[in-house]
């Protein structure tokens, strides 16, 4: 994989670019060899001295600026500042920066907290400001060691008008959800809400919060600054290698991937571990940007990017996916609790083959419809969501798993 | 869903029909057989005891599966649970009528109508009888408190359903004083004690939530 | 009077009172678990999800409007 890859834009409008060449991971949890965080005087030669736009200017320029955030839904991050901002609360509001990678194939969150913590922790204190904030978190995993010491070392240098303070949770899947970590910071479990009221109104200690992914508040200090920022950062997960690139959102997903990860794959997970698998070819012309996808019926999400080489079983890929987000599961309700593990034990039946196999496809299909949609928070639906695009995407292997083979050589099926 | 297809009233008839006319068929062969023999309904009251007995062992042990924490106790269909749970309630309840019935026909049994629906009022064993009274009672509360689930809120029904807990008990206790006369059924109702016993403590054990 | 049944998932332990009480209402999942209807309730399914609400041992359900 190319270390000296260029295709950020020249543009000046757009910035500076957030990170300045490709940053490999390597490994499960794996940390970048050696840490290059910008200290406070770094920061303001790269990015510029302290943002310029503040309350309502700001809210105004992210509108403008069409900023989303990197959760389930994308919404315009807008529509949630100005829910906060309405909502009045005698103790103020809280922000909090949702660093918690959850998405265990992500590294962008980390690799902006490692080497650009100032710029994170701009965005972070702009919008504690805006929105009359009294409280500003960061939200870690646990073992998120280097991260961790990287923002404390950027805390130290600064002072703020606003407390900032780190906060950690378990190192489980659903600790990066937003109603888990409202509900954790107002001191329950890092587990998530069936709640009635957004958190925007009524969040930690019925305070309205607002939960921010990291790169989008990285943004809200580019916008604060006057710049209007055109670059994604996604993640490619080849193998152990863990790349995060930035990149324009106009730029080719083929290009981009392919680069990066240096070969064809047969297929990619789009989104995480509850995103949806989709043959090479069926992206092919699209864009980084979240409206080309959407419009494909598809998302980046977290920006995760995980490549299945050619020779690569799909099935078994889904197999190894589906069981970790069994485990992982909140436990709280049923469909969820019951149903995720046995659409495990199904896939893996399915994958094993041979005569018993021969109904489990019916099966599956079952389970998945009846766990869609049923469950206390969106998890369920994301692993259904992500099961489901396997066994269309690589229908043609479920066939040949239920004879006793497997495709191996992966092929499109049409 | 269910739909109540138009067969489904004929089937029912058709199989209370043929399970009655088996029923009073035996009954009528065993009423033939042991007419004018005295020991004969001292035996059956007790044969109809033990019946009984058995099918509330089953009952309560299926009604506890039904909220148990391990789920795999539980089975697939949580209709076809539910439909044993009461069909078992059902069954249980003809057994001890029909075991009231023998006992309190019996001229030599020494229990009588008053005996067998009234605390205290038996001649033989009068506490023992008793405990089967009140297990009886308390019994039938419990399923006419499932009875008006729909009805009355589950915070009023549940509750009171729970004293099947205490009739079992006092169920057990009426089969170890009027009921053991060998080691065989002694060791059955210590054995089956315990086992609901057990079973009942580990659904309620693990109920971290509930 | 357009009602719709609905269940809080969490509370639900999937004992399945709500099925027995409510059969042209709710449908079980494969985990014991009910299944309801998006659409509103005619007059005899209400009558019926009335019971299933007031029958649940576990208060999970509830009717909404």
């Amino acid at each position: 994989m190319s270390a000296s890859l260029r295709i950020l834009p020249d543009a000046d409008a757009a910035g500076p670019a957030l990170l300045d060449r490709p940053l490999h991971y390597f490994g499960a949890g794996g940390a970048i060899t050696e840490v290059a965080s910008d200290s406070l005087r770094d920061h303001r030669l790269r990015f510029g001295s302290r943002p310029l736009l503040g309350g309502d200017e700001l809210i105004d320029a992210l509108a403008e600026a069409g900023l989303t955030g990197r959760g389930g839904a994308h919404l315009p991050s807008v529509i949630k500042w100005r829910a906060v901002r309405s909502a009045a609360h005698a103790d103020g509001a809280v922000v909090v920066a949702n660093g918690a990678e959850s998405e265990p194939d992500s590294r962008k969150d980390a690799a902006l907290l490692e080497f650009r913590p100032h710029l994170v922790l701009d965005g972070l204190v702009a919008a504690a400001t805006a929105l009359d904030a009294r409280e500003a978190v960061v939200w870690l995993h646990e073992s998120a060691s280097t991260t961790r010491a990287a923002i404390s070392r950027a805390l130290a240098e600064r002072t703020d008008p606003v407390p900032v303070r780190i906060a950690v949770g378990p190192d489980r899947y659903l600790t990066g959800e937003s109603s888990a970590i409202v509900r954790a910071l107002s001191g329950g479990p890092a587990l998530p809400a069936f709640r009635t009221k957004p958190s925007a109104i009524a969040g930690v200690a019925g305070r309205p919060t607002l939960v921010q992914n990291v790169e989008t508040l990285a943004r809200v200090a580019l916008v604060a600054r006057g710049f209007v920022p055109e670059t994604t950062l996604i993640t490619v997960v080849v193998g152990d290698a863990r790349v995060v690139v930035e990149a324009p959102v106009s730029a080719d997903l083929h290009d981009v991937v392919g680069r990066v990860s240096g070969l064809t794959p047969g297929a990619v997970l789009l989104g995480g571990y509850g995103g949806q698998w989709c043959a090479w070819s069926d992206v092919a012309g699209a864009r980084l940007a979240e409206d080309d996808l959407r419009a494909r019926g598809l998302s980046l999400g977290a920006g995760v990017v995980s490549v299945l080489p050619p020779g690569e079983c799909g099935l078994a890929r889904t197999s190894s996916l589906i069981a970790y987000l069994a485990e992982q599961g909140a436990r709280q309700c049923g469909p969820c609790r019951f149903g995720l593990p046995a659409v495990a034990d199904s896939l893996a039946l399915l994958v094993r083959g041979g005569r018993r196999s021969r109904h489990e496809r019916e099966r599956l299909a079952t389970f998945l419809s009846e766990i869609r949609g049923r469950g206390a928070c969106g998890h369920p639906d994301g692993a259904v969501r992500m099961v489901a695009s396997a066994l269309s995407v690589f229908a043609g292997d479920v066939a040949a798993h239920r004879r006793g083979g497997c495709l191996m050589r992966w092929e499109p099926v049409r | 869903m269910s739909t109540v297809s138009p067969t489904r009233p004929v089937r029912t008839g058709v199989a209370v029909a043929v399970s009655g006319a088996v029923t009073g068929g035996f009954a009528g062969l065993v009423y033939t057989q042991v007419r004018g023999d005295r020991m004969a309904p001292w035996i059956l009251g007790r044969a109809t005891g033990v019946v009984a007995y058995l099918l509330l062992v089953a009952l309560v042990l299926f009604g506890i599966t039904l909220s148990h924490p391990n789920r795999a106790l539980r089975g697939r269909s949580a209709t076809t649970r539910m439909r044993t749970h009461v069909t078992l309630a059902v069954l249980t309840l003809a057994a001890v009528a029909l075991h009231v019935v023998v006992l309190a026909t019996d001229r030599y049994a020494g229990v009588g109508w008053a005996g067998a629906l009234l605390p205290m009022n038996a001649t033989y064993r009068p506490v023992g009888v008793t405990f089967g009274v009140l297990g009886t009672w308390l019994g039938l509360l419990a399923g006419l408190s499932a009875g008006a689930a729909g009805r009355l809120p589950a915070r009023v029904w549940f509750p009171v359903h729970r004293v099947a807990a205490l009739s079992f008990v006092l169920v057990l206790v009426h089969g170890l004083v009027t009921g053991w006369d060998t080691n065989l059924l002694l060791g059955m109702y210590v054995g089956t004690g315990l086992l609901v016993t057990g079973f009942a403590a580990s659904r309620y054990a693990a109920r971290g939530r509930r | 009077m357009s009602a719709q049944l609905r269940v809080d998932i969490v509370a639900c332990d999937g004992v399945g009172i709500c099925a027995h009480l409510a059969p042209d209402v709710v449908r079980v999942d494969s985990w014991g678990f009910p299944i309801l209807p998006a659409a509103p309730l005619s007059g005899a399914q209400e009558r019926q999800a009335r019971a299933a609400v007031t029958g649940c041992p576990r208060k999970a359900l509830f009717l909404a409007k």
